[in-house]
């Protein structure tokens, strides 16, 4: 499966919002790499990435890949489009990321969208797994599908 | 509504109360376009659970407020014959951890992801004002989207936690009879999406005996500002 070429929503949707603190997280992107902050005075978790801690004011701040795997939060099913070419209902939802595997002492929550199923069919509590838009070659963005049986 | 069981029908009876109390309100956009639980349940989808009538409308309009001292609002009072409107209290705030709260922010802590977000910055308005939640006689609650309505009814303490809905179902935001009678303007789901402004006025003609839903006696009045963002409110007093 040639997961570059596949589109869920049109190029007419606004694109995201880049800084100079969140241009690392979006360059992960651009590689395929799911990030949260990790500051490595207090391992606190955080997205979007900010200039300090907003537990403990450190500086000292890496990003850290995540495994792309996470549990739907919350999410709901919107029935009005933001372009007109879009496919409705497209559902945005609330994904808390695993950590596991890296030095983060809380999980980190990020929104995004649930793309390949139908609203009736989530749970909150469902297994998801990061797959990428790619919207240029700059650009990326980490959409969520629902984890399938086995896994 | 995953974890209190609140359903759309809790949300339409806010809609519908406002509605009501706009049919009242000349000044009101819909005015003359009452509004059943029925129409809401069959409005089109906006963003589930928000129907077409959970969300506020869109309008031009403007309204202004002047507040001045004591002496000077004593002396527009007698010269008007009204009420003069004593601002009790206000606060303005966000808990820890909220920024834009739930509607940007996916990180805001667990244990008030499900709310208005407002209930820390209500208890320093009871605070503050030496006043409690029953001693309102009126409110006027922002309400962008009904279901903000019924988190910072939980957040002020009108009800417990949880239990926003079985609060509505009583009738309680009703004008006529209801506990808490809110929004007696229609606010910004049925008189006019002022951004909360014409809440601020709402309050001071429900204390003046103005109001096109007047509240017998109404001496307290809250008004609240957005929940789900950083958020304000005042307690207002009629003298």
């Amino acid at each position: 499966m040639n997961t570059q070429a596949q589109r869920w929503f049109p190029n007419s949707m606004p694109a995201p919002l880049v800084d100079a603190h969140t241009h690392p997280w979006w360059q992960a992107c651009t590689e395929h790499r799911l990030t949260a902050q990790h500051c490595k005075q207090c391992h606190h978790a955080h997205i979007p990435p900010a200039p300090i801690c907003s537990e403990c004011n450190s500086s000292e701040l890496e990003l850290v890949t995540l495994n792309g795997r996470g549990i739907l939060y919350s999410y709901t099913a919107v029935h009005q489009a933001v372009s007109p070419e879009q496919t409705l209902p497209f559902i945005i939802a609330v994904v808390e990321l695993d950590v596991g595997g890296t030095a983060c002492r809380n999980s980190v929550r990020l929104m995004t969208n649930i793309v390949d199923a139908e609203p009736a069919a989530l749970r909150i509590g469902d297994q998801v797994r990061v797959i990428w838009e790619t919207i240029s070659e700059y650009v990326s963005i980490p959409r969520f599908m629902l984890v399938k049986q086995g896994e | 509504m995953h974890k209190y069981g609140t359903t759309s029908e809790h949300l339409g009876k806010i809609a519908v109360a406002f509605r009501k109390h706009a049919n009242r309100n000349p000044r009101a956009v819909m005015k003359d376009k009452p509004l059943t639980l029925e129409q809401h349940q069959q409005s089109r989808m906006i963003a589930d659970p928000f129907r077409l009538f959970d969300c506020c409308m869109e309008n031009d309009g403007a309204c202004a407020v002047v507040i001045t001292t004591e002496e000077r609002a004593q002396d527009l009072a007698r010269a008007k014959q009204r009420a003069r409107v004593e601002i009790v209290a206000t606060v303005q705030g966000a808990p820890k951890g909220y920024s834009f709260g739930s509607f940007t922010n996916a990180n805001i802590p667990d244990e008030i992801y499900a709310t208005g977000g407002t209930e820390q910055m209500a208890n320093r308005l009871w605070n503050n004002a030496d006043l409690k939640p029953l001693d309102v006689d009126v409110a006027q609650i922002y309400d962008h989207f009904t279901g903000s309505v019924l988190m910072q009814l939980e957040d002020f303490g009108f009800c417990q936690r949880g239990e926003g809905g079985d609060f509505i179902d009583s009738g309680a935001l009703h004008w006529d009879g209801g506990s808490l009678p809110t929004n007696t303007s229609g606010g910004s789901l049925s008189e006019a999406y002022m951004h909360g402004l014409n809440h601020v006025l709402e309050g001071a003609r429900s204390l003046w005996g103005e109001s096109c839903c007047p509240v017998e006696d109404a001496r307290v009045c809250l008004v609240t500002s957005a929940a789900g963002v950083p958020s304000s409110a005042i307690l207002l007093r009629g003298h």
